[in-house]
C-alpha cells in the first residue's frame, strides 16, 4: 500500500468522525421504506418489526408497519395497530393518511375523501396525502374524478420528479381518460425512472395495447421476465401479450414458450353455430360504455326495435327497417343524457305498448330511476309521476305480477353503493303510479344487492323473488300469495355465492317444468386467469348453476355441468341459440381495470345436465367488458340473435356494442307472442309447454332478469328437428289453461288470453285468438 | 482506538506491503467453497433449507463453476418455496451441465410449479431425452401435456411410463382416463379395472369406473362401485351425484331421491364450510361461526368443520367449547392429525397436562415426522414435569427441524432443570446463533456463567440481554447483584 493511498483511508477516516455511524434501526428503517417505495409490503414487513423490536418506540416504524399491513389487505391488523398508538401519534400525517386509507379500504371512499382533504389542509406538504387523494380519485366509485387524480401527481412530481407511485398513478389516469399518446410518453418516464420494475412494464404495455403502439410487445415481454417473482403479475403480463398477439393473427412461431399463456382447453361440442358481428352495419354499434338494453316492438309495426343504455351518456332507441336500424333516439323522447345501467321493457300500463324502465346509478351513488311511458311511440319519463323518482343507488330490476291484480309491478335492487337503501317492491297502483311495499312484503332487502330475478320456482302459481348480493348471502323469496313474500334461501340450498354474486335469472335447463336458477360470479380477475390455466375454479368464486329439485330445494351441480371455472361475469343472458330445444347461457366478462380482457363466453346446453363452452367456434368471444346480453330474433330469420351491451367503466374504456347475427343451423322453433286480457298484457309469468313427439319444451315468461334486461317480448322455442308441434300447453298467470293442437313450427304466433272463461280451452274455441306470422 | 488505528493505517501506507494479503487467493476459494458446498449438502440433508442456501449461496459465489452447487441451492430454494429463485438456480446448473437429466428434471418441475406448462414440458422432454427410461420424466411429462390439453401427447407419456412401470398408480388413472376420453370406453374399464385390484380404494379411480360404467349402462355395477367411493371419502359429494345418476339409470327412483338428497347436503355443506373458513382467515368471528354452524347442520360428521369451529372459539377465548368440538371430532375420527395437534396445544394451554401429552403421543404415532407432535409432546411433558421424556420429545423435534430457536430454548431450559448445565450451555448457543436478538438465549446463558462463577461474561451476556430488551427486569436485577460483587 503507497502513503497516497494512506492518506485517503485517513481523510475517510477523519470524515467518518463528523458522521456517526446510523443506528441500525435508521438503517433498516430506510431499507423498509425503500421497499415500501417499491410496492413491495411483504418484504418490508420483517425489516419493520426488527426496527420495532431495537427501537420500540419508533412509532413511525408502527405507522409503516400498519400501512405495509393494511397494503397486503391485512386491514384488521393496522387498524389494532393504529388503535394502539398513542394519541400524539396519531395526529402525525402519516398515520392520519393510514386512517383514511383505512376508510377508504372499508368501503367509505368519499369519508376517506374528506379526511384526506383534511390532512392536506393542515399539511398542504403531505405527498402521501395527495397520492393517496389521487387513489381515490382513481377508483371506479363516486370519488372517481380523473382530472383531479392526474392534478394530484403532476403535483407531487413538481417535487419529487421521479417518485413511483406519482408517476404510476399519473399514467393510470391518463390512460383511463383514454389520452393514449400521452400514457405512451407517461409510459416512456415510468420505465426510463425505474427500468427493472416489472409492474411499470405491465402498465406501460397496457397503455401500448390500448393505443394499439407496437411497444406493446416488448414492454410486455420485459414484464413477463421481470416477474418472475410475482406470479400473478406474470400472469397478466403473458395474458395481455396474448391478447397483443392475436391482434396480429396469433403468436409468431418462433416466440418462446415463456411468453405463450397457456390455456386449458375445456372439453367442448361440436358446433355448427356461429355468429357475425353485424353491429356496426346494422347501425347500432352503439360505443359508449354500454350496459342494459331491451327488445321492444315500440311502433307496433311487428319488428323489433332495441334500446340500449350506457352510464352517462344519451340513450339510443333504434328502429328497426329491416337489414339496419335507424337512431329514432331524439324523435322519440328517449334523448336523455343522464343515460343508465339496467333497462327493460314491459307494459306496465297495460296499453298495448311496452313502457321502459331504467335504473340509475348503481355503484356511483345516489340518483333517480327513469320510467318511460309509451304513448303511440313516443316517450316521456313520469318517474316523478309514478312515485320512482327517489334518488336511490339502484342496479337491477325485474317485472312479476306478485299480487295477480293483472297489472305489473317492478322489483328493483337498491344499496349496490353501500347506501344501506333496502331494495324496492313497486306496486301498481293500475293509476300510473306505483307504491313501494317492500318492508310490508318482507323483501326490502338491505345487501348490497346486485342482480334480481322473478320465476315461480316452487309451481303454485305465484311469482317468486331472487336476489344476488354482494359480500352477503343471497335471498330466495317465496311469494306466500298474501302479498308477502318469505325467505327460503338457506332451506333451498340457494344461499350461494357470498363473495362475488352478481347477476341471476330462473330458466328451466332440462325442460323437467321447474325452473332452475342461474347466479353468476365476479371473480378476481387473478382467479379468472388461473381458471383459464387450469380449467377449474377458484372456490368459492364461480358461477352456481342450481337444479331445481321440484321440493322446495335446489341441487347445485355446477361443477358436474361443467361450469365450475372463476369468470368476471358482470352480466349474464339465456336464450336457446341453436334452437335445440335446450336453452343455453352467454356470461358477459370483464372488469373496471383496463387490463382485464376478459373474452365473454357461450355455453352450449347438451341436454343432458352438462354445459360446453362454443365460444371460440360461435365467434362470441368478445374482450369488450360485457354487460347487458340479450337474445332475440331481429331479423326474423328462426333463431335467437345476441346483442351484447360492451363498455367499462372509464372513458377510455369505450366499445362498440355487438349485434352478433346468428348464422347458425336450420333447426326448427316457434315464437309465440301472448296478449293478456285478465292477466298482465305482456303475459309475463306465463308458462308454455309443447309436446313434440316424445319430448316436451318448455319455457318461461319474463322480463327484467339477468342485467336486468329484456330479451324478445316473444317466447321463443326450440324445437331440434321436428316439423310440428302436437300440442302446446299455455298456462296464464291468471290461471287460465289453455290448449292448442297440431301447430306448425316455423312461424310467430299471436295468442290472445280469453277474457272470461277459465280452464282448458281448445282450438275451436272462439273466445281466444291466435294469428300466424310466417317469416 | 481511533488513533491506535491510524497509526497502523499509517504504517501500512509507509510499508513495502510485504505483510500477508487478507484478500483470499483462488485456490483458498475453491478449497472453501468445496467446504460450503459440503455443509450445504448436510444441511440440506438434515432437512435445514434455510442454513443450506446460506452456505451454498456463499459457495457459489466462491465458485460459479460447480453446478452441484447451483443444483443444491435450487433444491434449498424449493424447499422454501422460493419457486422462481429455484428456477434461476437450476438453469445455472443447467448452463455449466446442460445434459444433466436430474437438473433438467428439476427444472421442469419447478417451471411447472409455477404453471410454466409449456416451457415444463420442454425440460421433461429433454430430462427424458438423456434418460428414457425413468418412468417419474415420463410421468411429470404427461401430467404437463394434459395440463396444456396435449391430450393424445399425455396419453403417450402415460403409456410408457406404465411400460416402465407397471404399477404407477396415478399414471394408470390418468391414461385410463383419457381412454374415457376418447371414447374408448373398453380399454378405459380394463384400465380403471386394474387400477383398483392394485389399489381398492383410490378414490379417482373409483369416480372414473363408476362414471364409465353409467355410460355404458351397467347402472348397478356403477352403483357398488360409486358406493365404494362414498365409503373411501364419505364427506365428498362427487361420488353421491354419480350415485344418484346410476340409481336413475338403474330405475330406482326413491334410491337417487336418498342419494341426490345427500349430494346436496354434502355440497351445502361444503359451501358453507368454505365461507366460514374464508371468514375465519378474515377474523370475521361471528360470520364464521353462523357459516361453520351451517355447514354442520348439513353435515353433521363434518370433522373439518367442527375444527374450524373450535378454532373460531379459542379465538374468541372459549376454550371449553373449543376443546369440546374438538373431542367431538375425535371420536369422529380418531386419526385425524390436525384435530390430535390442537387437542394437544389447547389442553396444554389449559392446564390439562396429562391429556395434553396423550394427543401429542397420538398424534407422534400417527405422523412420526411431525415437529408440531414432537415439540408440543416436549412442552407438555416439561411442564408435567417428565423432564427426561421432555429432553426426548425436543431432541425428536430438533431432528425434525434443527433451525427451532424455541426448542433448542426450551431444551436449554430443561438441561438447566435437570442440571446438566454443559447442555444448557449448548441448547442456549445454539438459540442465540439461530436468533442473535433472542433475549432469553442471552439471559439463559448469562444465568449460567453466573451459576459458573463466570462472572465478567455474565456481566456482558445480562449487558447483551439489556441492550436488546432494556425492560428485561430480571436481567437488570441480576446485574445489580452483580455489580455489587464485582
Amino acid at each position: 500500500m503507497n502513503r497516497g493511498l494512506a492518506i485517503a483511508l485517513i481523510a475517510t477516516l477523519c470524515s467518518s468522525c463528523q458522521n456517526p455511524e446510523k443506528p441500525a434501526s435508521d438503517v433498516l428503517y430506510e431499507q423498509a421504506l425503500a421497499l415500501m417505495h417499491q410496492n413491495r409490503f411483504a418484504t418490508a414487513e420483517p425489516l419493520l418489526y426488527r426496527v420495532l423490536e431495537l427501537a420500540p418506540d419508533s412509532t413511525i416504524a408502527s405507522i409503516r408497519l400498519g400501512e405495509a399491513q393494511m397494503r397486503q389487505g391485512h386491514r384488521q391488523n393496522a387498524a389494532r395497530i393504529l388503535d394502539a398508538l398513542p394519541a400524539v401519534a396519531r395526529r402525525r400525517p402519516e398515520a392520519r393518511v393510514l386512517e383514511a386509507r383505512l376508510l377508504a379500504f372499508a368501503g367509505f371512499a368519499q369519508e376517506a375523501e374528506l379526511a384526506v382533504d383534511q390532512i392536506l389542509n393542515d399539511y398542504p406538504a403531505s405527498l402521501e396525502g395527495r397520492l393517496l387523494l389521487a387513489e381515490l380519485y382513481l377508483q371506479a366509485a363516486a370519488t372517481m374524478n380523473l382530472e383531479r387524480a392526474s392534478a394530484m401527481c403532476s403535483q407531487a412530481l413538481i417535487s419529487q420528479p421521479e417518485h413511483r407511485d406519482a408517476l404510476y398513478l399519473l399514467l393510470q389516469a391518463t390512460l383511463r381518460l383514454g389520452r393514449f399518446t400521452a400514457a405512451l410518453e407517461r409510459s416512456q418516464t415510468l420505465l426510463e425512472a425505474y427500468p427493472d420494475q416489472g409492474s411499470a412494464h405491465l402498465l406501460a404495455g397496457t397503455a401500448a395495447l390500448w393505443a394499439d403502439d407496437e411497444r406493446a410487445l416488448p414492454w410486455l415481454e420485459r414484464a413477463v421476465d421481470l416477474s418472475l417473482d410475482r406470479p400473478t403479475q406474470r400472469l397478466e403480463a403473458l395474458w395481455l401479450l396474448k391478447v397483443a398477439y392475436d391482434r396480429r393473427n396469433g403468436y409468431p412461431p418462433t416466440l418462446a414458450a415463456r411468453y405463450r399463456f397457456h390455456t386449458y382447453s375445456p372439453p367442448t361440442a361440436p358446433t355448427d353455430l356461429h355468429f357475425s358481428d353485424i353491429g356496426r352495419e346494422a347501425g347500432v354499434g352503439k360505443k359508449d360504455r354500454g350496459r342494459g338494453n331491451a327488445w321492444i316492438d315500440f311502433d307496433l309495426d311487428g319488428d323489433l326495435d332495441l334500446f340500449s343504455v350506457g352510464i352517462h351518456i344519451e340513450h339510443a332507441l333504434y328502429r328497426n327497417d329491416g337489414k339496419r336500424f335507424a337512431d329514432v333516439t331524439q324523435a322519440q323522447g328517449l334523448a336523455d343524457p343522464r343515460g343508465g345501467w339496467a333497462t327493460s321493457a314491459a307494459d306496465f300500463d297495460n296499453d298495448g305498448d311496452d313502457d321502459l324502465f331504467t335504473s340509475r346509478d348503481a355503484w356511483e351513488g345516489r340518483a333517480p330511476n327513469s320510467l318511460y311511458r309509451n304513448d303511440l311511440g313516443s316517450f316521456s319519463d313520469i318517474a316523478l309521476h309514478a312515485g320512482l323518482a327517489d334518488s336511490v343507488d339502484s342496479f337491477t330490476a325485474t317485472w312479476l305480477d306478485f299480487d295477480l291484480d293483472g297489472y305489473l309491478d317492478l322489483y328493483v335492487a337498491n344499496g349496490i353503493s353501500g347506501s344501506g337503501l333496502g331494495n324496492s317492491l313497486l306496486h301498481n297502483q293500475k293509476n300510473g303510479t306505483f307504491l313501494d311495499k317492500a318492508a310490508a312484503a318482507g323483501v326490502a332487502d338491505t345487501s348490497k344487492t346486485i342482480g334480481t330475478a322473478a320465476g315461480d320456482f316452487d309451481g303454485d302459481g305465484f311469482i317468486d323473488l331472487y336476489a344476488a348480493n354482494i359480500g352477503e348471502l343471497n335471498r330466495l323469496y317465496r311469494n306466500v300469495g298474501d302479498g308477502t313474500f318469505s325467505d327460503v334461501a338457506e332451506s333451498a340450498g340457494v344461499l350461494f355465492p357470498v363473495e362475488g354474486s352478481y347477476v341471476a335469472f330462473f330458466f328451466d335447463l332440462d325442460n323437467d317444468g321447474q325452473l332452475d336458477l342461474f347466479v353468476s360470479t365476479m371473480s378476481a380477475f387473478p382467479d379468472v386467469l388461473n381458471s383459464l390455466v387450469t380449467g377449474e375454479a377458484i372456490e368459492p368464486n364461480r358461477p352456481f348453476l342450481y337444479h331445481n329439485m321440484g321440493d322446495g330445494t335446489f341441487t347445485d351441480i355446477t361443477a358436474p355441468a361443467g361450469l365450475a371455472r372463476s369468470f368476471g361475469s358482470m352480466a349474464a343472458g339465456s336464450g336457446d341459440v341453436d334452437n335445440d330445444g335446450f336453452v343455453d347461457i352467454y356470461l358477459a366478462n370483464g372488469g373496471p381495470q383496463l387490463s382485464r380482457l376478459e373474452p365473454n363466453a357461450l355455453f352450449r346446453n347438451m341436454g343432458d345436465g352438462t354445459f360446453r363452452d362454443i365460444t371460440a367456434a360461435s365467434g362470441t368471444g368478445s374482450l369488450g367488458k360485457g354487460h347487458g346480453s340479450t337474445f332475440a330474433d331481429f331479423d326474423r330469420d328462426g333463431d335467437l340473435d345476441l346483442y351484447a351491451g360492451l363498455g367499462g367503466h372509464y372513458d377510455a374504456d369505450a366499445w362498440a356494442n355487438i349485434l352478433y347475427r346468428n348464422d347458425g343451423p336450420a333447426h326448427h322453433y316457434l315464437e309465440i307472442e301472448l296478449e293478456g286480457t285478465r292477466s298482465n298484457r305482456n303475459g309475463l309469468g306465463a308458462r308454455v309447454a309443447a309436446h313434440v313427439g316424445t319430448r316436451t319444451i318448455r319455457a318461461a315468461h319474463q322480463s327484467g332478469f339477468g342485467f336486468g334486461t329484456s330479451n324478445g317480448p316473444a317466447l321463443h322455442l326450440g324445437l331440434g328437428s321436428a316439423t310440428h308441434i302436437d300440442s302446446l300447453d299455455l298456462h296464464w298467470p291468471s290461471g287460465t289453461h289453455q290448449r292448442f293442437f297440431d301447430l306448425p313450427a316455423d312461424c310467430s304466433i299471436h295468442i290472445v288470453e280469453p277474457s272470461t272463461a277459465k280452464g282448458l280451452t281448445g282450438t275451436t274455441d272462439p273466445a281466444y285468438k291466435i294469428s300466424w306470422r310466417q317469416p | 482506538m481511533r488513533i491506535g488505528l491510524l497509526l497502523t493505517l499509517i504504517s501500512l501506507g509507509c510499508g513495502d506491503g510485504g505483510n500477508v494479503s487478507e484478500i483470499p487467493d483462488n485456490a483458498q476459494n475453491l478449497q472453501e467453497a468445496v467446504r460450503l458446498r459440503s455443509q450445504g449438502s448436510i444441511f440440506l440433508q438434515q432437512g435445514r433449507p434455510a442454513r443450506a442456501l446460506e452456505a451454498l449461496a456463499q459457495a457459489v459465489r466462491l465458485d460459479s463453476s460447480a453446478s452441484p452447487a447451483h443444483f443444491n441451492k435450487g433444491l434449498a430454494h424449493v424447499r422454501l418455496q422460493d419457486h422462481p429463485a429455484a428456477i434461476a438456480s437450476f438453469e445455472r446448473a443447467i448452463a455449466i451441465e446442460p445434459k444433466n437429466p436430474r437438473f433438467l428434471f428439476a427444472l421442469a418441475a419447478a417451471l411447472r410449479s409455477q404453471h410454466r406448462y409449456l416451457e415444463a414440458g420442454t425440460f421433461f422432454e429433454q430430462a427424458i431425452a438423456q434418460q428414457p427410461d425413468h418412468a417419474e420424466y415420463h410421468f411429470n411429462l404427461g401430467e404437463v401435456r394434459r395440463a396444456t390439453s396435449d391430450f393424445a401427447g399425455a396419453r403417450e407419456a402415460f403409456s410408457r411410463t406404465l411400460e416402465l412401470a407397471p404399477g404407477h398408480l396415478e399414471a394408470r388413472y390418468y391414461h385410463s382416463d383419457l381412454l374415457a376420453r376418447d371414447q374408448e370406453l373398453a380399454a378405459a374399464r380394463l384400465g380403471f379395472t386394474s387400477l383398483l385390484e392394485q389399489s381398492p380404494q383410490h378414490f379417482q379411480g373409483l369416480l372414473g369406473l363408476g362414471s364409465l360404467l353409467i355410460k355404458l349402462g351397467e347402472a348397478q355395477q356403477a352403483a357398488a362401485i360409486l358406493e365404494r367411493a362414498i365409503a373411501a371419502k364419505p364427506h365428498d359429494p362427487g361420488p353421491h351425484y354419480l350415485l344418484a345418476q346410476a340409481y336413475e339409470q338403474a330405475d330406482q327412483p326413491q334410491e337417487a331421491a336418498k342419494v341426490r338428497e345427500r349430494f346436496q347436503r354434502l355440497g351445502a355443506a361444503e359451501r358453507h364450510l368454505n365461507q366460514g373458513t374464508i371468514y375465519l382467515r378474515r377474523r370475521k368471528w361471528a360470520k364464521a361461526t353462523a357459516e361453520l354452524e351451517r355447514a354442520l347442520q348439513n353435515d353433521s360428521t363434518s370433522v373439518t368443520a367442527r375444527l374450524r369451529l373450535a378454532q373460531v372459539h379459542w379465538q374468541q377465548q372459549r376454550p371449553d367449547k373449543s376443546i369440546a368440538l374438538l373431542e367431538q371430532a375425535i371420536d369422529l375420527e380418531p386419526e385425524h392429525l390436525e384435530t390430535r395437534l390442537a387437542l394437544g396445544e389447547q389442553q396444554l394451554r389449559t392446564g390439562a397436562l396429562a391429556t395434553s401429552i396423550a394427543h401429542f403421543a397420538h398424534a407422534l404415532k400417527l405422523a412420526p415426522d411431525s415437529f408440531t407432535a414432537a415439540y408440543g409432546l416436549g412442552k407438555a411433558r416439561w411442564q408435567h414435569g417428565d423432564l427426561t421424556g421432555a429432553v426426548d420429545a425436543l431432541r425428536q423435534s430438533l431432528a425434525l427441524d434443527p433451525d427451532y430457536r424455541d426448542a433448542h430454548y426450551a431444551l436449554g431450559l430443561v438441561y438447566v432443570r435437570l442440571e446438566r448445565f454443559d447442555d444448557a450451555r449448548i441448547s442456549f448457543t445454539h438459540s442465540a446463533t439461530i436468533d442473535s436478538t433472542h433475549a432469553e438465549s442471552h439471559y439463559g446463558l448469562a444465568l449460567l456463567h453466573m451459576q459458573q462463577g463466570q462472572k465478567n461474561l455474565a456481566r456482558q451476556g445480562l449487558e447483551k440481554v439489556l441492550a436488546l430488551q432494556p425492560e428485561h427486569q430480571r436481567a437488570r436485577a441480576k446485574l445489580t447483584v452483580l455489580g455489587s460483587q464485582l
